[in-house]
């Protein structure tokens, strides 16, 4: 009863933010990528430096609240809101933060990992954490989390990857920007199964309305995974 | 629009003690608090050099580039994206947009800027010191040597140059 509530309010949500984006090019908030280190819900800017999660209230734009500043822990890096909870990505683990106080993010649970780097995204109940390994340490892989508890993350499956930087998930697909980009059907939230490779350099996607929003070291590529086909639209590349 | 920007290497009575390796293989680039607060505007759009962050906006697509500003462009006709504009904003490492109003770090300070009166540029506030400046890309931290003391009073890094 719980997952289905959560499914339905996603659904919501997602069908919410589909129709304003086609109502106007002006829509609320937009969307950015798992290597995010900003991201606004509602009244609020949250913020990730290497220390710090900041919040500022931004409801006037001309005059906006800087109201907190709390300290986190070392080498955050990401930051991924869903649901009123914050997952923040950090070199040494996963960060859930509460927001039902939205102005005062409250930490619900910390859950470490090898020092890598990790960016983390999140759907219905399941958590998807790359660590990119520091060369020196434990092999790169991709993390898979229960976070139904957020209290209490639990570590459900682990995938080998090579050298994974950010990642995104829509429905039963996962993309991620490993040695190349890699797309993947997820059955029952844990088990991936590769479906196609791009041989691009991705650092990081987003991937929104069947469409795949590619950013990697020399510029942007555009995909479609539209009816199960990824299909190349385009690119702007450096010259 | 006067932007001095200095790179800390050229400055005279200041040089790392070469019996040591240097911490960073990077010289930071400066902007005077001044310069810092007139810094963000828009110029034509222009090729990728270090391409980071990426959001979508509707139909708009907005790429960091890193320490340098954000690629503005046009995405309503996917097969065709262009380029449109390039927002200057130095120490710039990420965004994110609500009703047409874009939140950017300008290295320490925190800006808003109203997207809905472009090609001008309208700063809707700045909020001062609120990140800390931008490490080396091959650091975590600040090198005491270019720490704020031991620099001309007033400037802020805002990004590194070999």
């Amino acid at each position: 009863m719980k997952k289905l509530t959560a499914i339905l309010i996603l659904s919501v949500l997602l069908i919410a933010s589909c129709s304003f984006d086609k109502e106007t090019g002006t829509s609320e908030t937009g969307t950015g990528g798992s290597m995010a280190r900003f991201t606004i819900i509602n009244d609020y800017l949250y913020t990730v430096d290497f220390d710090n999660l900041n919040t500022f209230n931004i409801a006037t734009p001309t005059d906006i609240q800087n109201i907190g500043r709390q300290k986190v822990g070392f080498g955050i890096e990401t930051i991924f809101p869903i649901n009123n909870t914050l997952f923040l990505g950090a070199r040494n683990g996963m960060y859930i933060y509460s927001l039902q106080n939205p102005a005062a993010p409250v930490r619900q649970s910390f859950t470490s990992h090898f020092l890598s780097y990790d960016p983390v995204v999140v759907q219905g109940e399941y958590a998807y954490v790359t660590l990119r390994s520091m060369g020196w340490n434990r092999p790169s892989s991709l993390q898979i989390y229960d976070v139904s508890n957020l209290s209490n993350p639990i570590l459900v499956k682990i995938h080998p990857m090579l050298d994974p930087k950010g990642l995104g998930i829509d429905g039963n697909r996962l993309f991620i920007c490993d040695n190349v980009l890699k797309v993947y059907q997820i059955s029952n939230n844990i088990d991936i199964t590769l479906l196609a490779s791009f041989n691009i350099q991705a650092i990081d996607i987003i991937p929104k309305g069947e469409r795949l929003y590619v950013v990697t070291a020399n510029g942007f590529y555009q995909y479609s995974y539209a009816n199960n086909n990824i299909t190349f639209i385009s690119q702007i590349i450096m010259p | 629009m006067p932007l001095i920007l200095l790179a800390l290497c050229l400055l005279t009575g200041f040089s790392v003690n070469d019996k040591f390796e240097p911490e960073t293989q990077y010289q930071p680039l400066l902007l005077s608090r001044t310069d810092l607060a007139g810094s963000v505007f828009f110029q034509p759009a222009r090729d990728f050099t270090n391409p980071g962050k990426i959001y979508l906006y509707g139909d708009t697509i907005f790429i960091v580039d890193l320490y340098k500003g954000i690629h503005v462009i046009d995405n309503s006709t996917p097969a065709t994206p262009r380029k449109t504009s390039f927002i200057h904003i130095p120490g710039v490492m990420d965004l994110a947009v609500k009703k047409s109003v874009l939140y950017a770090d300008n290295a320490v300070d925190l800006v808003a800027i109203n997207l809905k009166v472009y090609p001008q540029i309208s700063i809707l506030d700045r909020v001062s010191d609120v990140f800390p400046e931008p490490t080396p890309p091959d650091l975590d931290y600040i090198p005491a040597v270019f720490s704020s003391n031991k620099r001309p009073k007033n400037t802020v890094i805002v990004g590194w140059v070999k």
